[in-house]
């Protein structure tokens, strides 16, 4: 979960939708991409990564 | 094959060249809140810019008008890469849990990595899941999505979400349950032939008040949540109630512990039945398990966050706090 405000305030409120439009809600939408797209990279690019993804949701899996 | 690093690189250039129509799109749909079910210009605007770049695009998808699912190929073989994204508001308050910034992410990560796939074995699809806050009849689109079988062939799935205050990576979420409950009486003048009716507001506000008291008898250890509104009280004060509805849901880290909190509710709402004589009928709806967690999916996330220079709080400490919201909000 990415962080877009330091302001007190609530989640699921009036506060947090206004907060998505400010500068902080850009802010998290670039790292929020950007971190999505870099960890697709390492997971195209390393199956040892996925395999171990995938191990440990088999192993904790209900 | 360019190396890991160098490609992690391309990937944060393209989001850059992405941004300002990314941005735009987050302000459209945040100044555009539709509830769920109803997210028709929202799904309408990620699609036509999944398309844009490529993206062949089922919408709607899984039989639902608002959900998607886009898919851009690399070479033959390798992953099969999920990212999800979210687009309904809230009643009231707008995109007050963030669904703008989560749908427009997952669209420009998607995008950004479609630039890349030529060289790369693999596919990465970005799927639609409309309704997360359960409104409408789309309400658990993802658990419909994985009943349909839609993820069978997926080898891993993420999504973002916005939050207050320092970022994280990893917490701990709890499985929730909905509850609706309908009661019905009978109609008669408030004033002069009360005594002919029967009240189904007392049936709702005797449900809500038992259940208020039930709290106390909650597993603590099992972080019981019990959480509802009442939504249809009557139309008129001069006329007894024929109906009155209630929502309730119910969380817990212990999915065990579901059936019996959603056990507590129904009985709450049967006595107050039998006290008020209306009758009662109630739905219980599919419900989301808790989450488990991946310390190498995590472990991936810590390292891009500090590649990114981004902060977040230290997991350790994450991992031993009590679990606060659900798996998503839906009830």
């Amino acid at each position: 979960m990415v962080g877009i405000t330091q302001e007190e305030m609530t989640m699921h409120s009036r506060e947090f939708a206004a907060a998505t439009m400010t500068p902080g809600g850009d802010k998290g939408l670039e790292i929020g991409a950007k971190a999505m797209a870099m960890v697709t990279v390492e997971i195209l690019t390393r199956p040892e990564a996925l395999a171990e993804i995938k191990k440990e949701f088999e192993e904790r899996r209900l | 094959m360019a190396d890991t690093d160098s490609l992690k690189k391309s990937v944060q250039m393209e989001v850059d060249a992405l941004m300002p129509q990314l941005k735009k799109l987050k302000d459209e749909i945040g100044e555009n809140p539709e509830l769920g079910s109803e997210e028709h210009k929202s799904s309408k605007l990620l699609v036509e810019e999944l398309r844009r770049h490529g993206f062949k695009v089922e919408h709607p998808f899984c039989e639902m008008g608002t959900a998607f699912k886009a898919v851009y190929k690399g070479k033959r073989g390798g992953p099969v890469i999920a990212i999800l994204c979210e687009y309904d508001a809230l009643p009231g308050v707008g995109h007050g849990c963030g669904h703008n910034i989560i749908g427009t992410a997952g669209v420009g990560a998607g995008i950004a990595v479609s630039k890349l796939m030529k060289d790369l074995p693999g596919e990465v699809w970005v799927v639609g899941t409309p309704a997360e806050e359960g409104h409408g009849p789309y309400g658990g689109a993802k658990v419909r999505m994985v009943n349909a079988g839609v993820f069978k062939d997926v080898d891993v799935s993420y999504m973002i979400h916005p939050m207050t205050g320092a970022s994280i990576v990893t917490g701990n979420f709890l499985a929730v349950s909905g509850v609706e409950i309908v009661f019905k009486g009978k109609t008669a003048h408030a004033a002069a032939d009360a005594h002919n009716g029967l009240n189904a507001l007392n049936a709702a506000v005797l449900t809500y008040m038992a259940i208020h008291a039930n709290r106390q008898q909650l597993r603590r250890d099992a972080n019981a949540v019990v959480h509802g509104i009442i939504t249809e009280g009557g139309l008129a004060s001069n006329i007894i109630p024929d109906r009155a509805a209630l929502r309730f849901g119910v969380r817990s880290s212990d999915i065990s512990y579901v059936p019996t909190l959603v056990e507590m509710v129904v009985n709450s709402a049967r006595g107050a039945a039998i006290a008020t004589g209306c009758t009662m009928e109630h739905t219980v709806s599919t419900g989301l398990k808790s989450n488990l967690h991946n310390k190498k999916l995590e472990s991936l996330y810590i390292q891009v966050f500090d590649e990114l220079g981004h902060e977040y709080r230290d997991p350790a400490e994450v991992a031993v706090m009590p679990p606060g919201g659900a798996q998503t909000s839906r009830t």
